[in-house]
């Protein structure tokens, strides 16, 4: 059941152009900041918005296509949905919410119930099963939503953002579950997400989405290792930066450079980016090989249990990401002047 | 929000002196009227009043009236309350405004007007009478139509409103659970627009029950035919004042009994 998108749609100023494929059994993360077209891009795969050029394909079967006029409503589509904040009706139980689908498909009522009955077992949740959603919790809300997505046997299933809607405590474990249930879903499964933590937890591919265009794709690894937008290398949190190579210097905006290893021979247009946990620190300047030292001001420290990442701005403005201890040894704090170095060995440059 | 702490209110939040001395006076304004009609009724006779011919005629065409009113405003005024929320054409705003302008206008201009729309000379009322030989003015079928013009933009205006506020997303859900628009329409957005269009309903059928301008002027005053509770009452008043306060006595108890189970069920207070 695999799905084939290209999608072209202009909404006032917005202008959506993606194409994405997912094979039946796999998870893809969109991720992508807010008005991305993350939300769009599923509304188009649902039909809930009609795209402008391009196609939609499910299994072969081709759901829009403005230039062929075919056009399935929604409503025909089978592509289970689950919403932002989860839109259970409120006026109707658990129950009847999983049920929903299945009564519109034409299924009896009392089998219907039967069904939904079923799902709520699977979902730990027979004993709600005549609560009203404003009775459920975050986490139980979800998996109602998942259930009545679920229950009408869809050949794609879309979430939106489905964990914005809880705390820290209960996101784990929901988190936790979803993969679970998601896994025993044989579709091919498309998740819109903010959070890099989602995509590595559910997902085995990220699509970065940005002003509506593919940025990058890949698993979030490769991402990670060598990111292609100032957003993406934000989201794994590696240092990025772009250049202009020639032997081995790089020459960044603002007369800064940067000295690489280049065995490669590459040049022209690069990105240039360093982990956080590369990058060395000191209160003195440093002395020996490092060929890439400067002097910077520290301007924010963000303690996270043992690791610490200190922001710094310089003539190359750069996070370096130490140990606790040596925070403690090297006192900084916002502010104070410090020494950066980083080794050309670590800098990873790869044309733009 | 917060409103008060422990029960009690925060003091920049409460109302001064002033405000309790003038609500006190604006309640004994609307409790006074009721008082007096009370005082004046003809206890003893009361039930002779109320059982004449031309009473029981006058109360049955109120309550038959007004409730044919309200029907009709549901089920004409729902769909297009439901187009003025959601659909967007050139003209939408001036249309609504038409649509509202009963609720301002002097129901007797109204009267006027619909005479001279559905009025044996009117634009439309000879169609009317040579094709489909319906005849509105003076028919208790015209005391219909002057209510159901008077009392629809209640509902229209109520139900816009709470279609305008749903979270449209519960529809959209729906429609991705394989519901047709009309399954969408009947098992979603009603039941969650329910508590706008009981209120709705309710506000027109008051109106509808009250009707006395554009009914007097449209459908005119025959007894057992176009002479609803208002008219009987307005008439009385200046021949056998007794029975004039004895009809308005079951207006008022048919008000309350109404006001009481709204607010039950419906009007969260």
């Amino acid at each position: 059941m695999s799905l084939d998108v290209d999608v072209h749609l202009q909404r006032n100023a917005f202008d959506l152009t993606v194409a994405l494929r997912a094979e039946p059994g796999e998870t893809v993360a969109l991720l992508g900041p807010n008005g991305a077209g993350k939300t769009t891009l599923l509304w188009a795969i649902a039909g809930l918005v009609a795209i402008d050029r391009g196609h939609v394909r499910l299994d072969d079967v081709l759901l829009d296509d403005p230039e062929q006029a075919t056009w399935i409503p929604t409503e025909r589509r089978r592509i289970g949905f689950v919403f932002q904040d989860h839109a259970l009706f409120p006026h109707l139980s658990a129950l009847d919410n999983i049920a929903f689908g299945l009564r519109a498909g034409g299924v009896r009522r009392a089998e219907a119930r039967r069904q939904a009955h079923a799902w709520l077992e699977r979902m730990g949740l027979a004993a709600h099963a005549a609560a009203r959603p404003r009775e459920l919790s975050g986490g139980e809300a979800q998996r109602v939503a998942l259930a009545r997505a679920l229950a009408i046997s869809p050949r794609l299933l879309l979430l939106d953002e489905p964990l914005a809607a809880l705390d820290a405590t209960t996101r784990i474990g929901v988190r936790r579950d979803l993969r679970r249930h998601l896994d025993s879903f044989a579709g091919s499964r498309l998740l819109v997400t903010h959070d890099p933590l989602d995509a590595v937890a559910l997902a085995d591919r990220v699509i970065v989405l940005e002003g509506g265009h593919v940025a990058q794709t890949g698993r979030l690894d490769e991402l990670r290792a060598e990111p292609r937008s100032p957003y993406v290398a934000d989201l794994v949190g590696v240092n990025l930066y772009r250049g202009v190579l020639t032997g081995t210097r790089v020459q960044l905006a603002g007369d800064a450079d940067l000295v690489v290893v280049n065995d490669e021979n590459l040049r022209g247009d690069v990105w240039a980016a360093i982990r956080p946990e590369a990058v060395a620190l000191h209160r003195q300047p440093p002395s020996g090989s490092p060929r890439n030292t400067w002097p910077a001001t520290v301007t924010s420290v963000d303690l996270e249990g043992r690791r610490a990442r200190v922001g710094l701005d310089g003539p190359v403005p750069i996070v370096a990401e130490i140990t606790a201890a040596a925070l403690d040894e090297l006192v900084l704090v916002p502010d104070t002047p410090a020494w950066v170095s980083v080794k050309a060995t670590e800098i990873e440059t790869y044309l733009q | 929000m917060t409103v008060g702490v422990g029960g009690r209110h925060l003091r920049a939040r409460r109302p001064p002196a002033g405000a309790y001395l003038v609500a006190a006076l604006t309640v004994a304004f609307f409790v006074l009227p009721l008082i007096g009609l009370a005082w004046r009724a003809p206890w003893s006779q009361l039930w002779g009043d109320l059982t004449t011919r031309s009473t029981t005629d006058a109360l049955r065409l109120s309550v038959e009236c007004s409730l044919a009113a309200t029907v009709l405003s549901v089920v004409f005024g729902v769909p297009l309350a439901w187009v003025l929320a959601r659909a967007e054409f050139p003209g939408r705003r001036l249309i609504r405004a038409l649509v509202l302008l009963p609720m301002i206008l002097p129901p007797v201009v109204g009267g006027v007007a619909l005479f001279l729309a559905f009025g044996p000379r009117g634009l439309l009322g000879p169609v009317l009478e040579s094709w489909f030989g319906i005849q509105l003015p003076f028919t208790t079928l015209g005391v219909v139509i002057a209510e159901t013009f008077v009392a629809m933009p209640f509902l229209v205006i109520t139900v816009e409103a709470a279609l305008r506020n749903l979270d449209g997303r519960h529809e959209d859900a729906a429609i991705t659970l394989g519901a047709n628009r009309w399954t969408v329409f009947r098992r979603v957005t009603v039941p969650l627009i329910m508590p706008s269009l009981v209120a709705g309903a309710a506000l027109s059928w008051a109106r509808a029950l009250g009707e006395f301008g554009a009914t007097i002027t449209f459908a005119g005053n025959l007894e057992g035919k176009t002479q609803t509770m208002p008219l009987a009452i307005f008439l009385a008043f200046e021949s056998n004042p007794e029975t004039a306060i004895a009809l308005s006595l079951v207006l008022v108890v048919i008000s309350v009994v109404v006001l009481v189970g709204l607010r039950d069920h419906w009007l969260a207070a």
